[in-house]
């Protein structure tokens, strides 16, 4: 697990910026505050399905698409709100989507789990553990393939290091010398089943290495440490070395989706996960350097709860995908009528 | 007409669309060197090198999946899972992933890909490499099946596959590629979701895909001797299926034989008796009779084998059942 990571932020101070330090703080709070409202709607029946969030996991989206080129691609998870949002996707867009509505990402068919962003560069998002690393390595196929530059980001769990997606991957990345960045996501459990009881050997690290991909473990409750590893292994990605490997070592701090109870685990890893709150941690650091202040904190907070506001409203003011579209989108050429071809 | 084999016609089909479209690549296990267990992708490795003719561990989750991701990128991918049994190997990025890209994104992605493979009985493999697995495909909606039974077809179907903008899982027959037919020269596609009536009769309609198609043609010339004329409906594709050809024939000859090589039990034929009965149960003058592979794994000895699947002898038997009654 993570009990080496302390509340001191990582070594790399001395290259943050105090503007890059409030981005990541925002892009953070964006998710947070996103996230929480959708557990709202959620609570009132307007979000349909599970709800998988990233609560306390917001520095590893955050601090790794902060390191990206815009062009760079993202294929997220199931729980991927994070990402598409770090990515830059419209909050407009996003809400719609979750609450099922025609004006969203994937006009009501995807929801969260099934999530595209073409314009951001937000590939997809995946309901299946391991399968967005096959996909990612394909994008990165495409993009060697064509020499177009652009590096791919893989996101995934600690859960689907132990699947075929992930060895057939990394090896046919590494073979392939594929432009991809792969981020493991260790929040130390698969739904109910710790990490230590699912993973033999010496870790993720240690496997990426077995197929010749370089990799590194770091806090992935520092953002700071997360993105100047990101940036560190997408120059080497996009210096054309291959695929690199980035554990970021986390604490899951919620259920596996809302309203799991979590009764599996003891109370006080929760407890410490809450405390090492990356979020929290990082506005400790932002007012200890004297770059936010209370009122710029609260302004802060207003004006992403004033963007969010405007999101969801016109997520709920949006309509419904019409029944009668309901066989669009399944084939290219659409067809007539209401039955299969 | 020239004639050249069904193995032949696919390589003519995927030199011809690698030079008409940079975007079109083949990926899979000993595609490269080895030129494919049938010799499909013979010569191509040396025409297009490495980087187009892509040699691939034994990962058949990776290789759909990276041809997916590839296609999402914009790239054609033809894929191979050497044999369709394999594709339960790759069920999720078939499955979960490729048929539902375009739908979940709410037509904002695509995946033109293809996912060539080859099914049927034949030649003592045995019951790991025999399977007629193309129902579970039809069953799924967004991908699109084709199983060609021609060179003709084998060649202008594959056109067709790679210049589609959806998944087509691509079924050869193992039995099928040493098989001789006419093909033109010149260029020419056969497009996915049209039968073809290969013998009009109006006593019975024969319907298969793929092998049984040709054995249905034989069966419906032995008939056509003693003096019963069967129409011999070729599917050529069963996603999309072409129910108006099903229907007309069936509304004009009465009587339905439905021949497939997969087991009985949740096969095709199941799916196209009730198509039958949605297009013509009012025209029907005998229950829809199906001659399919028995329910059982397929052994390897070859009398057990021959046995396990439906025969020309069969077809002709099970047509003479329904026109007594």
């Amino acid at each position: 697990m993570t009990a080496s990571a302390t509340n001191v932020p990582g070594n790399v101070l001395g290259d943050v910026s105090k503007e890059t330090a409030l981005q990541l703080y925002r892009g953070m709070l964006a998710v947070r505050m996103f996230e929480e409202r959708m557990i709202e709607l959620s609570t009132q029946g307007k979000v349909g399905g599970n709800l998988h969030l990233d609560t306390g996991q917001e520095a590893i989206a955050v601090g790794v698409c902060h390191a990206l080129a815009p062009s760079d691609l993202v294929v997220g998870t199931h729980r991927s709100l994070a990402h598409a949002i770090a990515k830059g996707a419209d909050l407009r867009k996003l809400a719609a989507e979750m609450l099922g509505k025609a004006t969203g990402y994937c006009k009501g068919r995807g929801g969260k789990m099934h999530l595209t962003c073409p314009e951001v560069g937000f590939v997809t998002a995946n309901g299946i553990v391991g399968a967005g690393l096959g996909i990612a390595a394909g994008v990165a196929l495409r993009q060697k393939m064509t020499g177009s530059g652009p590096a791919v980001v893989s996101f995934f769990g600690d859960g689907a290091v132990n699947h075929a997606y992930f060895h057939e991957t990394a090896n046919l990345a590494s073979l392939w010398n594929l432009p991809l960045l792969m981020i493991c996501e260790n929040n130390g459990y698969a739904v109910s089943v710790r990490a230590d009881r699912a993973m033999a050997g010496p870790g993720v690290v240690a496997r990426a290495a077995a197929y010749g991909i370089e990799g590194e473990s770091v806090d992935g409750n520092d953002v700071m440490q997360v993105s100047a590893a990101a940036k560190r292994a997408l120059g080497a990605v996009h210096a054309g070395n291959g695929p690199r490997l980035i554990e970021c070592r986390t604490i899951r701090v919620h259920g596996h989706h809302e309203g799991d109870q979590q009764h599996y685990r003891p109370r006080e890893e929760i407890e410490e996960a809450v405390k090492r709150d990356p979020i929290d941690r990082m506005r400790g650091f932002l007012v200890g350097q004297g770059w936010l202040t209370v009122q710029e904190e609260t302004a802060l907070q207003r004006e992403l709860a004033s963007e969010i506001d405007d999101a969801v409203a016109f997520a709920e003011q949006s309509p419904s995908p019409a029944v009668s579209e309901l066989h669009q989108h399944v084939y290219g050429e659409e067809r007539a009528g209401g039955s299969r071809p | 007409m020239r004639k050249i084999s069904y193995a032949q016609a696919l390589n003519e089909a995927l030199r011809e669309e690698m030079d008409r479209d940079p975007a079109v690549f083949l990926m899979g296990e000993d595609v490269g060197a080895f030129g494919n267990v049938f010799f499909v992708a013979k010569g191509l490795l040396d025409k297009y090198g490495p980087d187009r003719v892509r040699d691939t561990p034994i990962s058949e989750q990776a290789i759909v999946a990276t041809g997916l991701g590839a296609a999402l990128a914009g790239a054609r991918p033809v894929v191979e899972i050497m044999f369709i049994d394999f594709a339960t190997m790759a069920m999720d990025p078939i499955v979960n992933q490729a048929a539902k890209m375009r739908y979940h994104s709410g037509g904002t992605l695509k995946a033109p890909m293809v996912i060539r493979t080859q099914g049927g009985v034949g030649r003592g493999n045995g019951s790991q490499h025999s399977q007629s697995l193309e129902a579970w495909f039809m069953h799924i909606p967004g991908l699109k099946v084709v199983m060609p039974s021609t060179p003709y077809d084998a060649k202008g179907l594959l056109k067709s596959a790679i210049r589609d903008d959806d998944p087509v899982v691509f079924i050869e027959h193992k039995r099928l590629y040493g098989t001789w037919g006419e093909v033109p020269e010149e260029e020419y596609t056969v497009p996915i979701g049209e039968a073809a009536v290969r013998r009009q009769g109006g006593d019975v309609t024969i319907i298969a895909a793929s092998r049984q198609a040709l054995l249905a043609e034989d069966a419906a010339r032995i008939l056509e001797s003693e003096g019963i004329h069967a129409e011999v409906i070729d599917l050529r594709s069963i996603s999309p299926l072409d129910r108006e050809t099903i229907g007309r024939s069936v509304r004009k000859t009465g009587r339905t034989v439905i021949v497939h090589e997969a087991c009985k039990t949740g096969g095709i034929g199941a799916e196209l008796t009730a198509v039958v009965l949605e297009e013509a149960f009012y025209y029907l003058d005998a229950p829809v009779i199906r001659v399919t592979g028995e329910d059982v794994p397929i052994p390897f000895n070859a009398d057990l084998e021959a046995a396990a699947i439906p025969s020309v002898d069969k077809i002709v038997s099970g047509v003479k059942s329904i026109l007594q009654s």
